[in-house]
């Protein structure tokens, strides 16, 4: 694959664009502020966040623990336009997109179309599905606009988050409704994102109490059919209304609501013939924090959140209820300690219906109840220089029965400049719905392929050993590094044995495999100058799993063929003047080397911004430049290729 | 063999399209002219802005200044950059034409109607709030202990869930102190107002 020539015509004509705008800039010395602040009363100066080092910027770059934080600004400035596509800002996400709406998406290996070991959360709720033990990522929206920031978590989160937390977090946080005062309305639309819009409007409902009411929609295109391939039939539709009322009358107390509701038409193919998938549903949480005294704080959490899907053979429901309540305090000069419970009940109901055969999850409606305590102390060994953090976490549940889930984290901060940290940690994956209760019969040249009820199957564990650095190199360049080795244990296998009549399979769920991973992510951010942000991420892993000999699964050993064994990302970001931005976002990914392997690719995304003031702005963005489309991940027979996509969108602010 | 061992050992498969990529990148970034970042607010104009508020719901004595004009100075370290006069743009408070200043002394502070110390004058501030304590000054720290040391307002910067924000405190016995008057509205939105001595003295 070679660079388009007009590709590179249009970045030189950027770029001369670009020297251009720096001549008739230079005589606008006048002060200015933001419209924000003009005429702004007491009530709206105390709302507004003001940017500079934050006191979480702060503890992310003392943590004990591999991480990135990807900010509000690193979204906007992204041009990416759904959660999966912003998560491949952060190092050592592996994204791989398999049609319109389907990613496969997890962090340190084990990819596939349900990472099992990646657990997501919004504002504390997650996303998780227990149903298929992974992440629905077409159902799973929030409006970017208010996304505050999202930290990816590399590594066992299992203490503070609880099972399923095994190879990482993603832990998405909304802004503030304070944050979101006024009118917004963004519309855009261009070839393959089609068409996308966006409303919101902030109040302030009362002294310290603010309200913000949003609805989003879109739709995407199909994408290309892949190699051999004929038609995809893949575009989807998606529309979202939701809220966020936040109470924050001072750093004592904090009350925050939150809930939406949304819709999802997904065209698919079902035996060759045209099909819609359906799927809807919402969310309400409140949260409540309140400080006792100045040393301890007690935190309270509820939440339910549904999920409805109809896809032609399978209609599912998925009803979560969970509690939590969580003490900080500090019971001596050197220690924090954070302790609590948390319960939840999920009612999960499927039917499945095949034509070459039948799929059952049996019982049709099955409760599985989950409870847990959690305690963990953080421990100032030598003020401001040592720390180590001591968790553990017992979790029960109805599937495995109770899980231990410690961690043990060690953190050395020499100067406000350098962290250096290791840890231990154990987590586990507990089975999912579809492995505890399926009950399945294929029938297929003549042979009869029968899946039971598998309720011994046990959790799958991982120990993990962490080690990293985080260091401010100069006042213009930060780096981080993270190494691990993950010893996991008990993976989940399908052992098939001959029925007893000729002809005749049964498979049951069972443990026999197991093996290690080991590699790391790196990341560096270059503040080259005020105008322009320099981020290089790159990200290395290698994954060896055996089976037992005693098992019939050969499945398992091949999933070290779903990750790249490396990804590179470059990405700069660019003001031009006061009002224009030029953006750019290279990223290469190796290969995947299956048995039908996908081949390393390289993407270049660009974004041109404009600010045209009175809170007027538009931005044209391309992605995947390179090539008119590629496959990212391949899904059974599933090999669509994502294509190249413009779009201009126009942002209107009050 | 070569697969293999470059597998092991880590090293990346460059492809002829990554270097054509970045080559395209090098060429973007190349020819940036120097700018100014747009579309952030911070601490210093929030905090310039907020000056600009005390300076219209704050009642001074009535036999004023010479040209009836506000003062407004900044004792020492200046935080603000351009900010403040972008703040007070508009050049009038309360009917008054408004002057800033940047002093060094407490004397020449004592010309002023209100003055800003800075955080990054922890060590002076004491001494310079005694100094001004009796003159009809509305003194406005951003320190933590200078309410104790006898300032009329402390900006306050709040961490929460939802990032940073400022508020302030009034000291009211220091503004009585001074002979000044703050309005109800300001009193109000004030996250605290300290009606006690607080000096200790």
């Amino acid at each position: 694959m070679t660079l388009q020539p007009r590709v590179l015509l249009g970045l030189a004509v950027l770029a001369a664009g670009g020297a251009v705008r720096a001549a008739d800039k230079v005589d606008q010395v006048e002060p200015s502020e933001p419209s924000v602040l003009r005429d702004a009363t007491f009530e709206e100066l105390g709302g507004l966040t003001i940017s500079a080092v934050s006191k979480a910027a702060e503890d992310f770059f003392r943590s004990a623990a591999a991480g990135a934080v990807i900010t509000a600004e690193d979204i906007r400035r992204s041009g990416a336009l759904t959660l999966p596509e912003v998560l491949r800002l952060a190092p050592g996400v592996e994204v791989g997109q398999y049609n319109s709406r389907s990613y496969a998406l997890t962090v340190r290996g084990f990819n596939g179309t349900s990472a099992t070991k990646l657990l997501p959360l919004i504002d504390g709720r997650s996303l998780y599905s227990a149903r298929f033990g992974g992440t629905i990522w077409d159902v799973r929206d929030v409006p970017l606009e208010d996304v505050e920031q999202i930290e990816v978590v590399g590594g066992p989160g299992g203490t503070t988050w609880g099972t399923n937390a095994v190879n990482g977090v993603v832990n998405i946080i909304t802004k503030s409704a304070r944050q979101t005062q006024g009118t917004q309305v963004a519309v855009g639309g261009g070839v393959y994102e089609q068409a996308f819009a966006y409303v919101r409007e902030g109040v302030q409902t009362g002294p310290d109490a603010w309200l913000r009411v949003y609805a989003k929609a879109f739709s995407r295109g199909e994408t290309e059919p892949g190699l051999g391939g004929t038609e995809v039939n893949d575009a989807w539709r998606q529309y979202r209304s939701g809220f966020r009322f936040d109470h924050e009358p001072s750093t004592a107390a904090h009350t925050v609501v939150t809930g939406d509701v949304f819709f999802s038409d997904a065209d698919q193919l079902i035996g060759g013939r045209a099909d819609v998938a359906k799927a809807s549903g919402g969310h309400l949480l409140a949260r409540r924090e309140r400080e006792l005294d100045p040393d301890s704080r007690l935190s309270l959490q509820v939440y339910y959140d549904r999920v409805d899907r109809d896809s032609a053979s399978n209609v599912s429901s998925a009803d979560v209820l969970d509690a939590e309540a969580r003490h900080e305090f500090a019971p001596g000069e050197r220690q924090h300690l954070s302790w609590g419970g948390n319960v939840r009940v999920s009612r999960l109901e499927d039917k499945v219906r095949t034509a070459s055969g039948f799929i059952r999850v049996m019982p049709d409606v099955r409760y599985l109840k989950q409870g847990a305590l959690f305690v963990q102390d953080t421990i100032s060994l030598a003020p401001d220089t040592w720390t180590a953090t001591l968790g553990l976490r017992a979790e029960y549940n109805d599937f495995t029965g109770v899980e231990a889930l410690p961690s043990a984290r060690l953190a050395w901060t020499p100067s406000d400049r350098l962290t250096v940290w290791g840890a231990y940690s154990r987590a586990v994956r507990i089975p999912s719905r579809f492995e505890n209760d399926q009950s399945s019969e294929l029938a297929i040249f003549g042979q009869t392929f029968r899946t039971i009820p598998s309720r011994e199957v046990d959790s799958e564990t991982l120990d993990a050993f962490e080690a990293g650095a985080r260091r401010r190199v100069s006042t213009w360049l930060t780096a981080g590094a993270s190494v691990y080795f993950n010893h996991y244990h008990d993976l989940i296998t399908g052992e098939t044995v001959a029925g007893g009549a000729p002809g005749l399979f049964v498979t049951e769920f069972g443990n026999l495999a197991e093996g290690n991973s080991w590699g790391g992510e790196f990341s560096a951010t270059a503040e080259a100058t005020e105008w322009w942000r320099l981020i290089f991420t790159w990200s290395a892993i290698r994954i060896d799993i055996d089976s037992d000999p005693r098992s019939t699964d050969g499945s398992l050993p091949p999933i070290a063929d779903k990750s790249p064994a490396h990804q590179l990302g470059l990405r700069s970001l660019w003001n031009l003047g006061r009002t224009w931005e030029a953006d750019a976002w290279l990223r290469w990914v190796d290969e995947l080397p299956d048995t039908r392997p996908v081949p390393a690719y390289t993407s270049l995304d660009l974004r041109l911004g404009k600010q045209l003031g009175r809170g007027w702005e538009v931005s044209l963005v391309a992605r995947n430049l390179l090539e008119p489309s590629r496959p990212e991940f391949i899904f059974s027979s599933l090999r669509s290729e994502v294509p190249r996509s413009v779009y201009l969108r126009v942002d209107w602010r009050r | 063999m070569k697969e293999r061992a470059n597998r092991i050992l880590f090293l990346p498969r460059v492809p002829g399209g990554l270097r054509a990529g970045g080559l395209a990148v090098l060429l973007f970034f190349l020819g940036g002219p120097p700018a100014q970042g747009a579309g952030v607010i911070s601490e210093a104009q929030v905090k310039a802005r907020y000056l600009e508020l005390f300076a219209r719901y704050v009642e001074w004595p009535g036999a004023g200044r010479p040209n009836d004009a506000l003062v407004v100075g900044v004792l020492g370290h200046d935080p603000f950059g351009s900010a403040l006069e972008a703040a007070f743009a508009r050049q009038i408070a309360n009917g008054r034409p408004v002057v800033v200043r940047r002093v060094g002394s407490s004397a020449e502070a004592q010309a002023c109607d209100l003055v800003f110390i800075s955080k990054e004058e922890a060590r002076r501030q004491a001494v310079w709030l005694a100094e001004l304590a009796d003159a009809p000054v509305l003194t406005v720290c951003d320190h933590e202990a200078a309410l104790g040391a006898g300032a009329a307002i402390l900006l306050v910067r709040e961490e929460t869930e939802g990032g940073g924000r400022l508020r302030f405190d009034v000291n009211l016995p220091a503004v009585e102190r001074a002979g000044l008057r703050v309005g109800s509205d300001m009193m109000k939105s004030a996250r605290r107002v300290l009606r006690g001595d607080v000096s200790g003295s």
